[in-house]
């Protein structure tokens, strides 16, 4: 069954509108900068914040909807992994896995059972008589993922669960994620901030920006046409604003040539790796040749990312060859060309 | 460099010295008051030993029905959105400040024979409180509870309650939740009251003689027993005092300030 | 200036922790300031540590005291006998002793902290109080024994010794844990009004005071016991002039009329 979320909720200043679908056996992830209302969205979707307005339901079943029917957390039937996981201290690591079957009156000796399978299952399993605090960040993080699970949840919530890991441990908890995910039939929504969280773990993703959805959609929806500055810069790709005018698209004073013909409020995807930077004016054939000044050099790994100003800003990706060849220096000036078939123009 | 642990200044150092001794002295007077080579023959006359015995079960049932139901309300206090709430920890607290003689005074207008209550309780069940044990530990309830609910409260309060949060999201109704969760993490507190409210229910005098009454084996505990024998062998009063005091410094101090800890 | 603030704060617990163990020695006979040292009448104030049960007498009295003499100011310290002879023991001040009982005036003597030869200047009885009805119909001390919880005084202080002698007189015997103990002869009567104490013993006086909230139920002479008050001024007197003053003015006329008021029996 899906989730189907249309709520309003007010939080002293804060005010959260989301609109989102999450399918059953997909993971749809939630992305938005810290303060955008991902965590409030979770909050609401299984309990701890009643919702002012709207209805948020797992395929027929109604767990919030003003004024008539709010379902207490505990009956939601919701598994959440939280962001510090929050597993009972005085509880060893199996008895934390067993407690939500024990909640729901199954017998000691059958939850003991199956929170020992589960831990198994997620790797655990000669951790399972230790405390939360003799247990590692990774250990920890699969342990309050087997204690969302054994309640065998019709929906599961993962609020940041990779966050409080170090970047190694970050590497290979994120694979063994993605396989527990892959196994889970109803819908997985993953709060993150981290875009490589997403790109790895979801099928479906939804940004959140200051309380609002501001887009929503498969994984290659987004990447390929960003909608935000947010976004643009979660990819790393330049996002302009313009106005179409054939095969044109007009920005403030400058246009920008495009392969398709476009009209109306456009807007301008061009990747840093499709810009070509030049010391004199360059007699290729790209129709977009903008004289402009090296804002600033970052050394990416293999690459070399360049920001420039001039009409508008765009960053450019080079080697460090070409840095070399060319002789850029932070406050120089440069060519800057991009061939009209690698922009992508889209409405905005 | 944090090399140096910053102290505060030497004069704020002399006046804290000057009120540990104000402390420490009558202490130290009681010490040397005391007539070591007959503490033990004191503390073991039949008196003495009734009144050890009498305020070992009074207090410690004291203590227990502080933790039975002051447990609940300090759940209460702590979660619950009840009106008046600064009113009702008010009258909670208040046996705190209360001079114990005057809690004294009010059970026993409530509980007396000839008070409503109290006569329906005697009519009905044939239960007396005054001059009775029973009310000796109702009397050290009402002054000692306070101070369980308040150590309660405030580790409930300071608790971090996102575990609760998780144990609801897992399907625990909120009476498991409190059981299985808010209990055995306030766990050193509820501990740290209980043994707070056992010490003042020891030491409780006010409120015991003035409702229960001051009857050998009944209701002469050992505060009582003190202020008896200060009358006649002031020996025996000092050596019965020494147990109190030892008995409640080591609370006092096994508990390290625990209840303070809270919020 | 700031920095000064610490140290002084510091100093102002010193002294006053100072002034108080000062006023100690100094004692409370130390003449009023301010008082008319010309006037030819007495000065100064007197502390007088008396039993519990000449309260409101001895308040009376010293009224009168005052009345006659106005730049006297005399103050009470009322308390069990056994406690007040206790505390002047233990160097408290006080200008006069006015026990319940002789033996408690003569732990002073003994301890040679009276000056002069103490006297009794008034004398009290025994009475049994009951409820107001005496719902128990309690006629005799015997019929104390099995009525339910009895209130006496501490064994040790006069009005529990003056009780034990009289049941003793009366060959009655009273379960000890069917008594509660009052740590004086106030104590003893409130468990009686206030209290589900079924009777007490007490003194004529204390029951008189309470008035219609006990019934009093008179001892037989053959049993009863009379309590003697001696008074006696404190060698450790600093005002020993106004203590004498206050200590015939008891014995006088004026003194004993009050006491008589009161309910107790003239010393002769």
């Amino acid at each position: 069954m899906t989730l189907h979320v249309d709520a309003a909720v007010r939080l002293g200043d804060f005010d959260l509108r989301a609109e989102l679908v999450a399918p059953a056996g997909q993971v749809t992830a939630v992305l938005g900068p810290s303060g955008a209302g991902k965590t409030t969205l979770l909050r609401a979707i299984w309990g701890s914040v009643p919702i002012d307005a709207g209805t948020i339901r797992t395929g027929d079943r109604v767990l919030d909807s003003p004024p008539g029917t709010f379902v207490v957390p505990e009956e939601r039937r919701v598994g959440v992994v939280f962001q510090d996981y929050l597993l009972f201290p005085h509880l060893t690591a199996l008895e934390n896995v067993a407690f939500g079957p024990r909640a729901r009156g199954w017998s000691a000796r059958d939850a003991r059972a199956a929170a020992a399978a589960l831990l198994e299952r997620v790797g655990v399993g000669s951790q399972a008589g230790l405390k939360p605090r003799s247990l590692s960040g990774g250990q920890a993080q699969r342990v309050a993922l087997a204690r969302a699970l054994a309640t065998e949840p019709d929906l599961l919530l993962l609020d940041e669960p990779l966050a409080a890991l170090d970047v190694g441990t970050r590497v290979e908890v994120r694979r063994d994620l993605r396989r527990y995910l892959a196994d889970f039939a109803g819908p997985a929504i993953l709060v993150t901030h981290d875009p490589v969280d997403a790109l790895a773990l979801a099928d479906r993703v939804v940004i959140i920006e200051a309380g609002r959805v501001t887009q929503e959609g498969t994984l290659g929806d987004v990447t390929s046409r960003p909608r935000t500055p947010y976004v643009a810069e979660l990819l790393g790709v330049n996002l302009l604003v313009g106005s179409g005018v054939g095969h044109a698209v007009e920005l403030d004073g400058v246009s920008v040539a495009t392969a398709q013909p476009v009209e109306g409020p456009t807007l301008v995807l061009i990747r840093p790796s499709s810009v070509a930077l030049h010391l004199h004016q360059p007699d290729s054939s790209a129709r977009n040749q903008w004289s402009m000044s090296i804002g600033e050099l970052n050394l990416l790994g293999e690459r070399v990312r360049v920001r420039l100003v001039g009409p508008f800003e765009l960053v450019a990706e080079v080697t460090p060859d070409a840095v070399a060849a060319l002789g850029l220096v932070e406050g120089g000036s440069v060519w800057a060309s991009v061939k009209a078939t690698d922009v992508t123009a889209y409405r905005a | 460099m944090s090399r140096v642990r910053r102290r505060p200044p030497a004069p704020v150092v002399a006046a804290a010295g000057v009120t540990i001794l104000f402390f420490a002295i009558p202490l130290v007077g009681i010490l040397q008051r005391a007539n070591w080579s007959t503490v033990w023959s004191d503390l073991t006359t039949s008196g003495a030993r009734d009144a050890l015995r009498l305020s070992l079960i009074s207090s410690v049932l004291a203590a227990g029905l502080s933790i039975a139901f002051g447990t609940p309300l300090a759940w209460v206090l702590a979660r619950s959105a009840v009106p008046a709430k600064p009113l009702l920890r008010g009258l909670v607290l208040l046996p705190m400040v209360l001079p114990p003689v005057v809690g004294g005074v009010a059970l026993l207008a409530a509980f007396s024979l000839r008070s409503p209550i109290g006569g329906w309780l005697h009519d009905a069940f044939g239960l007396q409180l005054t001059f009775a044990t029973s009310g000796a530990v109702m009397a050290e309830t009402f002054v000692a509870m306070p101070f369980y609910v308040i150590t309660v409260e405030g580790a409930m309060r300071g608790m971090d309650q996102r575990y609760e949060d998780a144990a609801a999201s897992l399907g625990a109704r909120r009476l498991t939740v409190f059981r299985r969760v808010t209990l055995p993490t306030i766990a050193p507190s509820v501990v740290a009251g209980g043994m707070l409210a056992w010490a003042r229910a020891l030491g409780e005098f006010g409120a015991t003689i003035t409702f229960a009454g001051n009857v050998m084996g009944r209701t002469r505990t050992l505060p009582l027993a003190v202020y008896l024998e200060l009358e006649s062998n002031q020996d025996a009063a000092v050596a019965l005092s020494l147990v109190l005091l030892a008995v409640s410094l080591l609370v006092l101090v096994s508990l390290r300030g625990r209840w303070l800890s809270s919020s | 200036m700031r920095a000064r603030t610490e140290p002084v704060a510091a100093l102002l617990v010193l002294v006053m922790l100072i002034a108080a163990s000062c006023s100690d020695s100094a004692g409370p006979s130390s003449p009023e300031a301010g008082s008319k040292g010309e006037a030819p009448g007495l000065s100064g104030s007197v502390v007088v540590s008396a039993a519990a049960s000449l309260t409101d007498a001895f308040a009376d009295v010293g009224e009168d005291f005052s009345e006659i003499h106005p730049d006297v100011k005399v103050m009470f310290n009322f308390d069990s006998s056994t406690t007040l002879s206790t505390q002047i023991l233990e160097g408290a001040p006080a200008d006069l002793f006015a026990p319940a009982d002789e033996a408690n005036m003569r732990k002073l003597t003994d301890a040679n902290l009276i000056s002069g030869e103490p006297k009794v200047f008034t004398r009290n009885e025994l009475v049994i109080v009951t409820k107001p009805g005496n719902p128990e119909g309690i006629e005799t001390l015997a019929d104390l024994a099995g009525a339910g919880v009895i209130s006496l005084c501490g064994e040790k202080v006069p009005c529990g010794k003056y009780a034990a002698e009289a049941l003793a007189k009366a060959g009655v015997t009273i379960d000890e844990s069917s008594i509660t103990r009052g740590q004086d002869v106030g104590a003893t009567l409130t468990a009686v009004t206030d209290g589900d104490a079924v009777a007490g013993i007490v003194y004529v006086t204390d029951a008189a005071k309470a008035g219609d909230k006990v019934e009093a139920v008179s001892l037989p002479e053959d049993v009863n016991v009379i309590a003697t008050y001696p008074i006696g001024v404190l060698s450790g007197s600093t005002n020993i002039e106004v203590a004498r003053a206050f200590m015939d003015h008891v014995l006088g006329g004026e003194g004993q009329e009050v006491l008589a008021d009161f309910g107790f029996v003239p010393a002769s």
